[in-house]
């Protein structure tokens, strides 16, 4: 059976009216929590994580694919109505799609911005359904290639999740510290648990996304007094065939753009939708519309962003290796449900595998049809009072953290985690590397002591195959780089790059600063 | 209310040393803190045992990641003493009332941790939501206390009868008949 058989089986898994209604009431939750500002799909997932608890894994993996699309599409509304980007990937539509709102056009924006998502989506998931023979490659890795593997993952998170590779790495290490609690897999000896029966296990990774991309944002969220701008309203919103006819180029390489991106460790969302902006900027005829409300410029970005969202769950589903922060959380969600994501997953458990695959598409289908009707809706979301959203998100992320095993314990390691992401922000450490470290840390530990024991010590088995010691040496290759980008830049920083000058204001949040 | 505008935003960047700023004293606190952690890890994989005869022992990943983590920390220590960056200081420090909602925050979780196991969690929850409404949220108190029971019954709902998620009840008999 090909994988468009297999497809075709997990399509008829998912069209069930159960499972609809679940990707349907995980769109909504997702696009409810993604137009918070700053909530972006991490924050959002981590949050509505504990609902799915109780589902069962295919209905789980299905709610939660449909949240991490309707928050990224949440991001996008604010975007443009608010020129409050959710998330990093969402700032260059901000340039153009708050432009067109001023100008009227809101309606058209969003409406471009969800059929390229649409489009990127399903492009992203014709490329998936083509990489799943990688698993097969994947199943042949002996413990040097994984772990190779593992850190090749670490070098490239470190050196695309933020401005210092130093800070990165110190990011990813944390995680792996945090990783180091709990039994020793080997010898059953504990470690780091300081007498705790509760660390034995080691620590959960649901509490502790929630508290450093949930918690940490909402301390963030609140930490100066101001007010939310009222959003610009939408009027019509069906685009004219001039907007349709100039953004399918765009859309078409948005969707090739992000698709390729996404397959890279570290998953550079932001770099993505401006490689996207910038090529489409290149290519246009009318470069002097960029930036006054040009059409490419929302449908380009808001594409490839989309594209790569899908194809950023191919290394997770293939290798086993999540690529960013928001995969490390879908990774947790696997592992709470009983499935290992990788190689083995597609033989051992076909049917949910290509269920989930299924449910993507049928989550891209529900948002563009919920996207367009109700974006008024879930503006007028914003209205409420910030402070007294914030109270319910907080009150909700309690009995999250609560219900994760029905003990405060993890309460408590969420709020500690909440500290630790709120401090770590102010010194400007990465909070990414971080969640995916803590996952890949038990496999990049027992893959390092198994291929020394193979070896009895002989670190040269890393450079036996040629496949680790690729990995390896662009491991090392990849840092060095990243380490001289990071001179270079500090040498200019006289000079910010557009890129920087709109980061800062992503990272502000503006709605509750007045402009 | 801050209406400073962000330098990197208006596109005025300065090059100024950050030395003797609140974002170098912190960076400097946290880059010592993760370099004495990691020092800490280092010595106690030392106790675990580096190697078990022909393998690896439990202390050999902790010590390359505490040997690791101490040279990173202490390379970001050196560079926050050389370090040039275009950051207005304490442009990211909260304002007294955000102070004062984070700490009352984690006030908040602290007291759900001590109170779910001994009073029940709708009642602890009911009690941390009115807190958030009513002081966070300023709402005035008989709203704080409406919303409070309300998204307290919601969630009892959403969670226990739902998704059947069991939740430790009242010590009270009667709270407790009623699965509160």
């Amino acid at each position: 059976m090909n994988g468009f058989d297999q497809l075709l089986g997990g399509f008829l898994t998912v069209l069930t009216p159960e499972n609809l209604l679940l990707a349907l009431l995980g769109c909504v939750l997702g696009m409810l929590v993604g137009v918070l500002p700053g909530f972006g799909p991490a924050a959002a997932t981590s949050l509505l994580l504990p609902i799915t608890f109780t589902l069962g894994p295919t209905a789980a993996i299905i709610v939660l694919a449909a949240i991490l699309y309707g928050s990224a599409y949440g991001g996008t509304i604010t975007a443009v109505l608010l020129n409050v980007p959710g998330e990093t990937s969402s700032v260059a539509t901000t340039l153009d799609g708050y432009k067109m709102a001023r100008q009227g056009r809101g309606g058209q924006a969003l409406a471009i911005a969800a059929i390229g998502s649409f489009v990127g989506g399903v492009v992203g998931l014709l490329g998936f359904v083509l990489a799943v023979p990688l698993s097969n490659l994947a199943l042949a890795f002996q413990p040097p290639e994984f772990f190779a593997l593992t850190i090749f993952g670490v070098a490239l998170v470190a050196g695309l999740g933020g401005k210092s590779i130093v800070k990165a790495l110190i990011s990813g290490g944390l995680g792996l510290i945090v990783g180091l609690i709990g039994i020793d897999f080997i010898t059953g000896a504990p470690r780091f648990t300081f007498g705790q029966v509760e660390l034995l296990d080691g620590l959960n990774l649901v509490p502790i996304v929630m508290g450093l991309f949930g918690i940490s944002e909402l301390f963030t969220s609140i930490e100066r007094h101001a007010t939310t701008p009222a959003p610009i309203t939408v009027t019509s919103i069906w685009p004219t065939r001039d907007d349709f006819r100039r953004s399918v180029l765009p859309i078409a390489r948005g969707s090739v753009i992000g698709f390729f991106m996404g397959l890279l460790p570290g998953s550079p969302g932001a770099a993505t939708s401006f490689t996207s902006y910038v090529v489409e900027r290149r290519l246009s005829k009318h470069p002097e519309e960029f930036g006054k409300g040009a059409i490419e410029g929302v449908a380009g970005p808001e594409t490839a962003n989309n594209s790569l969202s899908i194809s950023g769950m191919i290394p997770l589903f293939t290798l086993g290796i999540p690529t960013s922060a928001t995969m490390a959380i879908m990774m947790g969600a696997f592992t709470v449900n009983g499935l290992i994501p990788g190689p083995l997953l597609f033989t051992q458990h076909p049917d949910v595998a290509w269920a989930i695959i299924a449910s993507m598409f049928v989550g891209n289908v529900i948002l563009l049809v919920l996207n367009l009707p109700l974006a008024r809706v879930w503006v007028a979301f914003l209205r409420i009072p910030y402070p007294l959203l914030y109270g319910f998100v907080l009150a909700i992320m309690l009995v999250g953290a609560y219900t994760i095993e029905g003990s405060a314990f993890n309460v408590a390691v969420m709020l500690v985690a909440g500290l630790i992401g709120y401090g770590l922000r102010k010194v400007d450490i990465p909070l990414a590397p971080i969640a995916l470290t803590i996952v890949l840390a038990p496999l990049m530990e027992q893959s390092l002591r198994t291929a020394l024991t193979i070896s009895r010590g002989d670190p040269g088995i890393f450079f036996h195959s040629p496949l680790s010691t690729i990995l390896l040496v662009g491991s090392v290759t990849a840092i060095a780089a990243f380490a001289i980008r990071g001179v270079l830049r500090s040498r200019c920083a006289s000079a910010p790059s557009a890129v920087d000058v709109l980061e800062a204001r992503a990272e502000r949040k503006l709605p509750w600063h007045e402009e | 209310m801050s209406t400073e505008p962000d330098p990197r935003a208006t596109g005025s960047f300065a090059t100024i040393p950050v030395r003797g700023t609140t974002y170098f004293r912190a960076s400097a606190a946290v880059a010592v803190l993760i370099a004495t952690i990691s020092v800490y890890i280092v010595v106690t994989g030392v106790g675990y045992g580096i190697w078990d005869g022909t393998r690896p022992g439990p202390g050999f990943f902790p010590i390359c990641v505490g040997g690791v983590m101490t040279l990173l920390s202490t390379i970001w220590a050196v560079q926050s003493f050389t370090e040039r960056g275009a950051r207005e200081d304490d442009s990211s420090i909260p304002d007294r009332r955000g102070a004062l909602h984070i700490l009352f925050s984690v006030g908040i979780v602290v007291a759900f941790i001590v109170l779910v196991d001994v009073i029940g969690f709708v009642i602890s929850f009911a009690v941390c939501a009115f807190g958030l409404f009513w002081f966070v949220a300023a709402r005035r108190w008989w709203v704080a206390v409406v919303l409070a029971i309300i998204t307290a019954a919601a969630v009892n709902a959403l969670f226990r009868l739902a998704l059947n998620v069991p939740l430790p009840v009242s010590p009270i008999p009667l709270l407790a008949e009623w699965g509160i």
